[in-house]
């Protein structure tokens, strides 16, 4: 197909897996991440926008899946799930000390936009475009996140170098 | 290198062969029923109509904002500070109302009022916060005369002293979360009608006699059993509506266990999700004592996005609290570091585990020794750091009040 970027299987080839690690980068959990995967190509289906081109069909699965990886966790049997941890299947743990389980234990508004900055290696002006919001708010959210992680990565210089 | 470590520990992570196979069959089958549902007969239409009409209707005789939040709150309304603040963006007003705040966690009350009648009494809200973290604001009542829409947005994890500035953001009408007994003596045993995915799963078909729920729009549950005689929970939504979230089915049975589904025994459907039990069929449906359902999804409503700026001062309710030095091991690796006690309830700050600091962890005897009656809990725990907040059903007096953990009273002034 000519336009592979109006095919949502080509589309499900090539982005899946980058969906998939987005939604993880913010939920922590494989399941989730799966349903928010499918999720998010059914709003595809639904959708069909007219993308100008792979970059433009990238960028709109990417705010997708933000939006429905935010969406996710504030279904309401996750905002309680403290007393109910008992009876869920533990979530896998991320390496110990390493990035993931930093970028795991930041608060949660963090996470996507370290996400996009340095698994997507998107640009500040194109994480504004992806979430919706000001590249000043952006910049404000990476700023804090870094001195976050710095603080949880302090023991590991070779980890928390290049924050 | 942090970044070359992230992309290490990400690259390791992929979907399982599982889900992206259900995500071949969803792309497969969604191309198939994109065709079948382009053109809705007269009666889905006329359907649709006569469900907005009893919308409008039900919207009409609800109370004013106002009216609705000093309802809500009930003698909490002495504690709301910090509002005021007003922000205009897409044609809304965002007005802040006021915030209670124990300190730890907040709850934030915003008007928004917009002259255009895009909103409803199921709107939700998403603002980017600072000085929080946010879990985002639900509707708490709609005033459709003059188009105001009252919002409760909680916060926790609160710094900065309170200070709070909320910016960008989304409302979103038409959100639905519900969570809805269904009775298992009312499951029928007699198979129901199956259509298979393209990657071989069975899937109850829509269409079959199914259940509506007063407030639910756009949404018929079906429940039963496959030929095989496996059980199945088949939400249906109509055109327009989607799920915002996995639906979640809970069967418990005689002996007190419970069954939930994992990924893969839920399908995702162009119309809905079709869910099943493992291990839970027509054998065993006997031992099923209930069944519980809980969803999120949406309506066809457009989102309003906007530019929204506002800031306020959650000030915390005053109280008592530990000393700035306390500590006390709960368990191996589990440390409280503080304990707050205020009229709203009491907070708990720890490091370690949450599992190792159920509710009951902590007791409040009131003057006098008696018990307050709670209300709400609320836990989180973010990289070891968590807090454990136990709210009253109404403000209790806290004069000659005392804390314990696990039994331990603790000294407050």
């Amino acid at each position: 197909m000519d336009q592979w970027w109006n095919d949502p299987a080509e589309l499900a080839g090539r982005y899946a897996g980058e969906v998939f690690r987005l939604a993880y980068a913010r939920t922590g959990r494989r399941a989730d991440s799966e349903d928010v995967m499918q999720e998010v190509f059914l709003r595809l289906l639904r959708a069909r926008p007219a993308f100008r081109d792979g970059d433009h069909a990238r960028a709109w699965l990417l705010r997708v899946a933000s939006n429905c990886a935010n969406d996710w966790f504030r279904a309401p049997w996750r905002r309680r799930e403290a007393p109910l941890s008992d009876a869920l299947p533990a979530p896998e743990a991320p390496r110990p000390g390493g990035a993931l389980e930093a970028v795991l234990a930041l608060p949660p508004k963090y996470r996507i936009p370290i996400h996009l900055y340095y698994y997507e290696e998107l640009s500040v002006a194109e994480i504004a475009a992806v979430l919706g919001r000001s590249e000043g708010a952006v910049k404000t959210q990476l700023f804090r996140a870094r001195a976050m992680l710095r603080d949880l990565l302090k023991e590991d210089e070779d980890v928390s170098e290049g924050l | 290198m942090f970044q070359k470590d992230y992309k290490r520990d990400l690259s390791g992570l992929s979907p399982s062969p599982a889900a992206l196979e259900r995500l071949d069959g969803l792309l497969k089958g969604g191309r198939r029923q994109r065709l079948m549902l382009r053109h809705p007969g007269r009666r889905a239409v006329a359907a649709a109509v006569l469900c907005a009409l009893l919308a409008l209707t039900a919207a009409a005789a609800g109370p004013t904002v106002w009216d609705a939040l000093t309802a809500h709150l009930g003698s909490f309304t002495a504690y709301l500070t910090g509002g005021g603040a007003n922000s205009v963006s897409s044609g809304v007003e965002l007005t802040v109302a006021g915030a209670i705040s124990d300190g730890a966690s907040a709850k934030v009350y915003l008007i928004a009022r917009d002259r255009e009648g895009r909103l409803d009494g199921r709107a939700s809200a998403a603002l980017d916060l600072e000085g929080a973290n946010s879990w985002g604001a639900r509707a708490l009542a709609y005033d459709e005369e003059s188009g105001t829409l009252l919002l409760e947005l909680e916060a926790d994890g609160l710094t900065d002293g309170g200070a709070l500035a909320l910016t960008g953001g989304t409302l979103t009408p038409g959100q639905y979360w519900a969570t809805r007994h269904l009775d298992p003596a009312g499951v029928s045993h007699e198979p129901l009608e199956c259509t298979v995915t393209d990657y071989g799963r069975a899937v109850l078909l829509p269409g079959q006699a199914g259940q509506t729920f007063d407030g639910l729009d756009g949404l018929t549950l079906i429940c039963g059993f496959d030929s095989t005689g496996t059980f199945h929970l088949r939400a249906v939504l109509e055109k327009g509506y989607s799920m915002t979230a996995p639906v979640q089915v809970f069967a418990v049975s005689s002996d007190g266990s419970a069954c939930i589904p994992e990924p893969e025994d839920r399908a995702h459907l162009a119309d809905g999700q079709d869910v099943v039990l493992p291990g839970v069929s027509r054998e065993n449906w006997d031992q099923v004592t209930d069944l519980w359902v809980s969803l999120s999804y949406k309506g066809p409503e457009e989102p309003i996005e906007g530019d929204w700026t506002l800031t306020l001062t959650a000030r915390e309710t005053a109280g008592v609290s530990t000393p700035a030095d306390f500590s006390l091991d709960v368990s191996a690796g589990t440390t409280v570091t503080g304990v707050s006690l205020s009229p709203l309830g009491v907070v708990v700050e720890y490091t370690g585990q949450p599992g190792d600091l159920p509710p009951d962890a902590v007791e409040v005897a009131l003057a006098g020794g008696s018990s307050p009656e709670w209300g709400e809990t609320s836990a989180w725990n973010w990289g070891g750091e968590g807090y454990l907040i136990r709210r009253f059903a109404a403000p209790a007096e806290i004069e000659g009040a005392s804390a314990a953990l696990f039994g331990q009273t603790v000294p407050l002034a």
